[in-house]
């Protein structure tokens, strides 16, 4: 009987998340049309499913796009900054590289007059502020935003083994997540996501001193890092 | 072919008509949720067994720590205080959840971003009935609450 079960389920066992250049597209209710060819279609759900991004790393001097958090004017691109941008791409560790990027706009100032550069996780797009190009260490901005895309891929027990690692305390009895006592950049209190992509910033940027502020998840991030780097 | 696409029909039928008629046909929500409603350490190791690991808290409580979840136990009198399950799966966690509590009354609230550097569209949920809280991100593809709280 078990082995019935394991053949008809077994899709649904080992479900697997997307790979690092696809997008998932959530399931979708889809109203009745009626193509050119006046086929009628009816009303559906389309299921969810994986979609490969055939463009990527594609700079885009507008978009369609609507941020409701992040305040910027998209401006055109200069030949010059594409080309800084690209060689630092080129730089990132090869499985952050493995992460295509579907759109690289370019803002003028992004919130917070320092932010060198922020991430649209949904639609894996990267915008690129003025301060980037001031910036002294443009590979571990790179990483950092990179980074914040990759948290998406963590298993139930990798994120929470982070988190634990990390010092986040779960308080069940006032449902909140309280922030690490030691924290490795001061931004790191705002989410477990800013912090999980903090730490892989630092775990590139300057290894040592994440070992010693933080040992255990030094060596937590190292694991996830070692998993996901090509053999 | 058709005789053994029929007879794993069978055979699935009934099985799952077997387990309606057992407790395995609540699933890990409805237990947590019955716990918390009994709220005693007794009916936390009675519905869900010994813990994996027991761990002082802080003065007042224990973490029951178990494989999918942990709970606060009141060192004093033992009772339930609050369960916390982590919950990054690999589908659609909103649209789940959405259909598993489709009869449940459930109130979203926005909430105020907390990353500079990351868009965020993240919002609170609450089920008052079952006494569930948590938050999701709509930038997140998959929609998923890091933490589902009951309590």
């Amino acid at each position: 009987m078990a082995f019935i079960f394991l053949i008809l389920f077994s899709s649904l066992a080992f479900a697997e998340l997307c790979g690092p250049h696809e997008i998932y597209v959530r399931e979708q209710w889809i109203e009745s049309y009626t193509k050119t060819d006046s086929t009628n279609v009816r009303a559906h759900t389309r299921k969810a499913h994986c979609r490969e991004l055939t463009r990527f790393n594609y700079y885009q001097d507008s978009t369609t796009q609507t941020f409701k958090k992040i305040k910027t004017n998209i401006k055109k691109w200069k030949p010059e900054e594409k080309k800084v941008v690209e060689e630092y791409l080129a730089k990132l560790p090869q499985w952050l590289k493995n992460y295509r990027l579907g759109e690289e706009l370019r803002g003028d100032v992004g919130g917070n007059a320092h932010n060198p550069a922020a991430g649209i996780p949904l639609t894996r797009t990267l915008i690129v502020f003025d301060k980037f190009f001031e910036a002294p260490n443009k590979l571990a901005v790179l990483i950092h935003e990179v980074g914040h895309l990759t948290i998406m891929d963590l298993t139930n027990e990798e994120m929470a083994g982070f988190a634990k690692s990390s010092g986040w305390i779960i308080d069940r009895k006032k449902r909140i997540k309280i922030p690490p006592k030691t924290l490795i950049i001061p931004d790191s209190s705002e989410s477990v996501s800013e912090d999980y992509a903090n730490h892989i910033e630092l775990y590139y940027s300057n290894p040592t001193l994440l070992k010693k502020l933080n040992p255990a998840s030094y060596s937590f991030i190292g694991g996830i890092i070692k998993k996901r780097e090509p053999k | 072919m058709k005789i053994f696409i029929l007879t794993l029909l069978v055979f699935s039928f009934g099985c799952s008509s077997q387990l309606s008629h057992t407790d395995s046909s609540r699933d890990i929500f409805d237990k947590i949720i019955h716990v918390q409603k009994v709220a005693t350490k007794d009916e936390l190791i009675k519905t869900f067994g010994q813990p994996l690991e027991i761990k002082p808290e802080d003065d007042i409580s224990e973490e029951y720590a178990y494989k999918d979840f942990s709970t606060s136990v009141s060192k004093s009198s033992g009772k339930v205080l609050g369960t916390s399950m982590p919950y990054w799966v690999n589908f659609d966690a909103y649209n789940f959840l959405k259909k598993r509590f489709k009869n449940n009354k459930w109130i979203e609230t926005e909430m105020p971003g907390t990353t500079s550097d990351i868009e965020e569209d993240k919002y609170k949920v609450e089920l008052p009935e079952l006494g569930i809280t948590f938050e999701y991100d709509n930038q997140d593809p998959l929609r998923r609450p890091m933490w589902i709280f009951f309590n």
